[in-house]
């Protein structure tokens, strides 16, 4: 498991550099914002494709194939990528709430509340959506799954983004049902992740 | 011990039945496996490291059941030609993380095959396809693995690169515990190499024998059409036929004394084999 972690974490460094990068500038730029915008949520959103993009880096060059021979079950390496998942999402959100913590200190506006919110919204769309992404493409591969992928994003962050940036008249999340996105998103994790290598493990591999 | 038990093994597909099939490769020796494109060795190696699931039968590696083992990889080594290493790792990298895979990863045994391969610090993308065969190989030789799976490993390679990999071959079977499956298109390297020699057709095993008595047992024979026709029932499997007379694949029991009969080699039997299946 250590070994097929390392590759993983190779190949997100190589593939996945500029994405670094621009996710940096992006949390950078919320400190000369008034107000979060769509883009402050784009580092957990590439956080969150990053498992697929590495399982779809997988079925292109064989290496699906090739872990056949190593002495790893199926559902180690389907938990590898949930790890890499929940690793990625950690840093990022870590990162994005530090920023939004600061850049609201600095302006004088700051908000646990809303702070917290934030925090499911990521849980939920960096951990709990993609994880669904992950499980279909465990069982249907990467290419059918990234279509669902995009389709939960547009969704889940339509709706997010509107409660935040436009909250309707006299709307309040209330806090209660930020610490249940929260939990639930890690619930919801850890069954796909059961899910996925049920469902690996019965795989025909081509 | 033998290195590969298969027994009654069975894969139905909508299109193709492997099987019922029986397989047995002993300890210390290479197993050449022959066959045309669709005649199933490659869903035999994709059966054997479970990766597909069968209909029905058992097969045993290095004496334990094969089924959900994930533990007997540890003494296997595997080239599939459908596999590969990930593009945008050089080898070096390859070699790192592998090593957290294998609890016998040797190191410095893979850095010696690297070299000895010549294989280059380029990406794996960028590898020539024999490089690229050659660093599967390497990998699949550094755990000290007992026995090798090498599905079409020498498929698509030059004369001079499939050569280095049959020496590798003959090297790795110098210890007796040490075992080879092999399958390959190229019959002329399956009998430089092996032991043993399994033709498979249409998912069935037309034949299943050592190399050596396979080729004491038959012989390609020329001779007049009178000759041939005068020949016993059941002795010519497959014959072609030239202003010049007949050339055929002869069984060498129950021939003619004086018969101008010449060694056969495995491609000739082989087709020679297919014929007669087909028109049975």
């Amino acid at each position: 498991m250590k070994g097929l972690l390392k590759k993983d974490l190779l190949l997100a460094v190589k593939t996945y550099k500029i994405v670094f990068f621009v996710s940096i500038v992006l949390l950078a730029v919320r400190f000369f914002a008034e107000e979060v915008s769509v883009t402050f949520f784009l580092p957990v959103m590439f956080a969150g494709m990053l498992p697929t993009s590495l399982l779809a880096l997988d079925e292109r060059d064989g290496w699906d194939r090739t872990a056949e021979m190593l002495p790893v079950t199926r559902a180690r390496r389907v938990g590898v990528k949930f790890l890499v998942g929940l690793l990625c999402w950690a840093v990022t959100t870590a990162l994005s709430l530090a920023a939004e913590a600061g850049a609201s200190l600095v302006q004088g506006n700051f908000d646990g509340e809303r702070l917290l919110m934030t925090a499911a919204l990521f849980a939920v769309a960096g951990l709990a959506f993609p994880a669904v992404t992950l499980t279909f493409a465990f069982r249907f591969g990467t290419e059918k799954a990234r279509y669902l992928y995009l389709l939960l994003m547009a969704a889940v962050f339509a709706a997010g983004a509107a409660l935040i940036v436009l909250p309707p008249e006299g709307f309040s999340f209330p806090l209660w049902g930020s610490i249940i996105a929260l939990l639930g998103s890690f619930l919801v994790y850890g069954l796909l992740f059961l899910l996925s290598a049920a469902l690996y493990q019965k795989r025909e591999l081509a | 011990m033998n290195a590969i038990e298969i027994r009654g093994i069975t894969k139905r597909y909508q299109n193709f039945t492997l099987g019922p099939l029986d397989l047995t490769l002993p300890e210390g020796c290479i197993m050449g496996l022959v066959g045309v494109n669709g005649a199933g060795k490659t869903t035999l190696f994709r059966l054997l490291l479970n990766m597909s699931e069968r209909d029905g039968g058992t097969v045993r590696l290095l004496g334990q059941d094969a089924e959900g083992n994930t533990a007997v990889k540890e003494e296997l080594g595997v080239v599939l030609e459908s596999a590969g290493f990930p593009a945008l790792l050089t080898p070096r990298e390859i070699g790192s993380f592998l090593k957290g895979c294998y609890s016998r990863w040797d190191e410095k045994r893979y850095e010696e095959l690297l070299a000895r391969f010549n294989v280059g610090r380029e990406e794996y993308s960028a590898l020539s396809r024999g490089m690229k065969m050659k660093l599967l190989l390497a990998a699949a030789l550094s755990h000290s693995p007992k026995l090798l799976l090498l599905d079409e490993a020498t498929s698509g390679l030059d004369p001079v690169a499939r050569q280095d990999i049959l020496d590798i071959l003959m090297e790795f079977t110098r210890d007796e515990h040490h075992s080879v499956l092999f399958s390959s298109h190229i019959a002329d390297d399956l009998e430089k190499v092996c032991d043993y020699v399994t033709f498979l057709h249409g998912g069935k095993v037309l034949l299943s024998e050592e190399k050596d008595a396979l080729l004491e047992e038959y012989g390609v024979l020329n001779c007049r059409e009178e000759e041939f026709a005068a020949l016993p029932r059941g002795t010519a499997v497959a014959a072609q036929r030239s202003p010049y007379g007949v050339t055929a694949v002869v069984r060498l029991k129950g021939l003619p004394q004086g018969a101008n009969v010449q060694r056969v080699g495995l491609e000739d039997l082989f087709r020679a084999l297919v014929k007669e299946e087909e028109r049975s």
